[in-house]
């Protein structure tokens, strides 16, 4: 079995050479990582607390890929997860994603979210949905992100020079 | 290596090609935004079944709604859905489907499953679909409703309609305590935590309580009799404790317990008890169950179920100054296998078999113990084939076996034709059965009622066709005629000569309908939904059924007001008889609430029930005119009704 396992390394490793590409993953997994990334290099008006909530809209919406992000450290915080969250509960959160199918509309997700500091993360293939913070936009089997600024500074959200610099578009 | 071993190498070297969740996971950390700008996606998402490719017009009821209309028990959700009628009586909620709404027979032609699993108990089979229900709304992510015989996944009792509850996972309910207050005398607290681990473990804790005093009751009929003036003062009172426990690990596998202890009062003097004291109904129930899914490869996996429950139930009825018990007690245990294929191109299998024993079937009153025994054992089939893009076929049966000498076999088909993305049509056919519950073959009270004996389960048969259409991305309009035939229906019947009472298979009917609904999403957040039933329903002389509306129409609206929200429902009620066949007119009932929020994490809600304060009829069943009042066809429901509630979350 251990000769299987190393052969079946080896194996993955020619193949990967021979696909030539660095990195790949899941459609799931690839968003998940972009969230952490969002909680790190966004900043709260309130950060003085145990607990940043990443929410996401809808079941099963990332898989169990979700789950990663339990516990991991943002800056004195630890990342909660809330899965299947509805309208009424985006108050609770502080980071909701919302995906690409979801029924009601962004315009809708702010107005409930209010003024408060929630980052709202939507899927979008063309430009940033009003109403959302950051955008996932699916480009050549990748995804890149915009960020809309004047909202985030609004709601008393600072996005650090580097997220801001690495987004496709900056509204 | 052997040419298995070369396989398995391949396999694993693939695996390791596409970095999946937990490689990936140990990077999370390290990865940066460059390095994910650069990352390629190797699968992308799946999506689960839409609604229009099931082979029945299932309705879902989403938690948000029941949270936007602030439902406290289910009968106040399942009222929303199309063809649905509910029947408040003074000692339980009552559910009417597509026309045959019997007050009284406790829902035993309902299957209700909590996750799945079986909640009906073994004696009435009752599905307790009132305040009775043992979970608490909150905990609620949606409800699958599905009108027709569902007898062919399900076996018995799954005849008129099968109810799914399924709740919310437990890291969505986070932490909150809520308290209600309201008309006469409701107090409600209720209190939740939820969480999940890194590795996918869950756990939620869950306990709720409630009381009021409820309301005056008026009673015209008994006005003069006995020095009383037909009002039941203090006699609606009800007493409500849940407790829902659950532990898990994603979808792999999940273990919950649920306690649920109701006490109503019942006003009315049913069973020909005493006007000026209530029925006092203590129904207690304990159920824990196991589930488990197993994924053996890609295209085969495996579904398990393990259940326990104990069902008891106490009536104190006062007769003549002197109050009398009568107690029935339920255990059961059951489980259920199966395995669902899509091994072969196009169609999907499942296959599995189930038991359930009732091990206890405890009935006991004045005139002594009654004991009974019942295990019912099954298998059941499905095939869906999916010939091209336009046309399906779901093609299922499923035998079921007792101890009582009963056999059946319920079989079920659908064709299902895509004429485009967005119109569906639906071909139904379907057998159910009901087998008769321990209440109706066992219970006897001297001078008053026989034992109903050996009965034949009751049958139904039921042709359905619908037609779905979708309305852009945001809305649908569904239409769909039936008709059920039902056969050997279980009744209760009065011998003319000693008065005694008896149930028996009295006999046929038939219900026909056509109902349109639809539901449309607007941009601003306007969520409507509204339906219209007409239904026609015989008996075997050719004459209506009892409480069988023969119309009902349904609107309701959630209405965002910028951080406000407004929910609002009317349902109308057509023309029906009585059990003494005389008509009752027509009726509107309106209910609203409004919630918003004091601060981020605190919300309050208001509900009214009955908003304009409207006199309604509730058509009673035979056990409120056995008394000295003689016949009470109708009982008079709630006036308005106020709630607050607030909400804080941790």
């Amino acid at each position: 079995m251990k000769r299987t396992a190393v052969i079946g390394a080896l194996a993955s490793m020619v193949l990967t050479v021979w696909a030539g590409v660095s990195l790949a993953t899941d459609e799931s997994s690839l968003k998940v990582a972009y969230l952490y990334n969002f909680a790190k290099f966004i900043q709260w008006p309130d950060e003085n607390r145990t607990n940043l909530r990443i929410c996401v809209m809808g079941n099963d919406t990332l898989g169990k890929s979700v789950n990663d992000l339990i516990g991991k450290p943002v800056r004195t915080m630890q990342i909660s997860v809330r899965e299947g969250v509805v309208l009424q509960d985006i108050p609770q959160c502080d980071l909701v994603f919302v995906p690409a199918g979801f029924k009601q509309s962004l315009e809708r997700v702010r107005q409930v979210a209010n003024d408060y500091p929630i980052v709202i993360v939507s899927e979008s293939t063309g430009t940033l949905p009003s109403g959302a913070t950051v955008a996932l936009i699916p480009s050549n089997n990748r995804i890149v992100f915009e960020v809309n600024l004047t909202e985030a500074r609004k709601i008393g959200l600072k996005i650090s020079a580097k997220m801001l610099q690495l987004a496709q578009k900056v509204y | 290596m052997n040419l298995r071993e070369q396989t398995l190498s391949v396999v694993v070297g693939l695996f390791a090609l596409f970095p999946v969740t937990p490689l990936f996971a140990a990077d999370l950390d390290e990865l940066s935004f460059e390095d994910l700008l650069n990352t390629t996606i190797t699968t992308a998402s799946k999506f689960s079944q839409r609604v229009s490719a099931a082979p029945s017009s299932v309705t879902v009821i989403r938690g948000e709604e029941i949270r936007s209309h602030g439902w406290r028990n289910l009968s106040e959700a399942l009222v929303s859905v199309r063809g649905f009628e509910i029947s408040r009586a003074t000692d339980y909620h009552y559910l009417g489907v597509r026309g045959f709404s019997q007050p009284g027979d406790y829902n035993s032609r309902i299957l209700l499953l909590i996750d799945g699993i079986p909640s009906n108990d073994g004696i009435y089979d009752q599905a307790m679909i009132g305040p009775d229900f043992p979970v608490d709304m909150h905990l609620i992510e949606r409800i699958e409703v599905v009108p027709g015989p569902g007898s062919a996944l399900y076996g018995g009792n799954a005849y008129l309609a099968v109810v799914n509850v399924i709740t919310r996972k437990s890291d969505s309910i986070g932490r909150s305590v809520t308290l209600g207050a309201g008309s006469a005398g409701l107090l409600r607290g209720q209190a939740n935590i939820g969480g999940k681990n890194e590795t996918g473990r869950h756990w939620l804790i869950s306990a709720s309580g409630e009381r009021s005093d409820g309301e005056t009751r008026i009673f015209p009929q008994w006005e003069g009799i006995g020095g009383s003036d037909g009002q039941a003062r203090d006699m609606d009172g009800e007493r409500l404790r849940r407790v829902f426990l659950r532990y898990g690990d994603g979808d792999d596998w999940s273990l919950h317990l649920l306690h649920s202890e109701r006490r109503k009062e019942a006003a009315g003097a049913l069973y020909a008890t005493d006007f000026d004291a209530p029925v006092i109904n203590t129904d207690t129930t304990t159920q824990f169950a196991l589930r488990f899914k197993r994924m053996l490869n890609p295209l085969w996996t495996f579904e398990g179920q393990a259940y326990a429950g104990d069902f008891r139930w106490e009536g104190l009825y006062r007769y003549s100054g002197t109050w009398e018990s009568d107690r029935a007690k339920s255990g059961w245990l059951g489980g259920s296998a199966q395995l669902t294929s899509t091994q072969w191109e196009n169609q999907t299998w499942v296959l599995g078999t189930g038991i359930r024993d009732d091990f206890r079937r405890d009935q006991e009153n004045i005139d002594g113990l009654v004991k009974g025994q019942r295990t019912t054992t099954s298998v059941f089939a499905q095939e869906d084939i999916r010939f091209n893009e336009h046309f399906a076929l779901n093609l299922g049966g499923r035998y079921d076996r007792d101890t009582l000498d009963s056999s059946q076999f319920s079989p079920r088909g659908a064709l299902i034709v895509n004429f485009s993305e967005a119109t569906v049509l639906k071909l139904m056919s379907g057998k159910a059965f009901r087998p008769p519950n321990a209440y109706e073959t066992s219970y006897s009270y001297a001078g008053a009622q026989l034992p109903g004996g050996a009965l034949k389960p009751e049958r139904i048969t039921t042709n359905e066709i619908a037609l779905e259409q979708a309305i852009g991305t945001n809305g649908r309009w569904t239409a769909s005629a039936y008709r059920n035939r039902f056969k050997d229906l279980i009744g209760n019947v009065t011998d003319f000569d000693t008065g005694l009472q008896q149930i028996q298979n009295i006999g046929e009917a038939s219900t026909t309908g056509l109902e349109l609904a639809a539901r449309y999403l607007f941009a601003g957040g306007l969520d409507i939904r509204g339906s219209l039933a007409f239904q026609r329903s015989k008996d075997a002389a050719g004459e209506p059924l009892p409480n069988s509306a023969q119309r009902l129409a349904k609107f309701l609206a959630i209405l965002p007001l910028g951080t406000y929200e407004l929910a609002w429902e009317t349902y109308y009620t057509g023309p029906r008889r009585d059990v003494f066949g005389d008509q009752v007119g027509g009726q509107t009932v309106s209910h609203a609430a409004l919630s918003g929020r004091f601060t981020r994490d605190l919300l309050w809600q208001l509900r009214v029930n009955n908003l304009f304060d409207q006199r309604l009829a509730i058509v009673a069943g035979g056990e409120y005119s056995v008394g000295e009042a003689g016949n009470v066809p109708i009982i008079q429901d709630l006036g308005r009704q106020f709630q607050f509630y607030l909400t804080k979350d941790f």
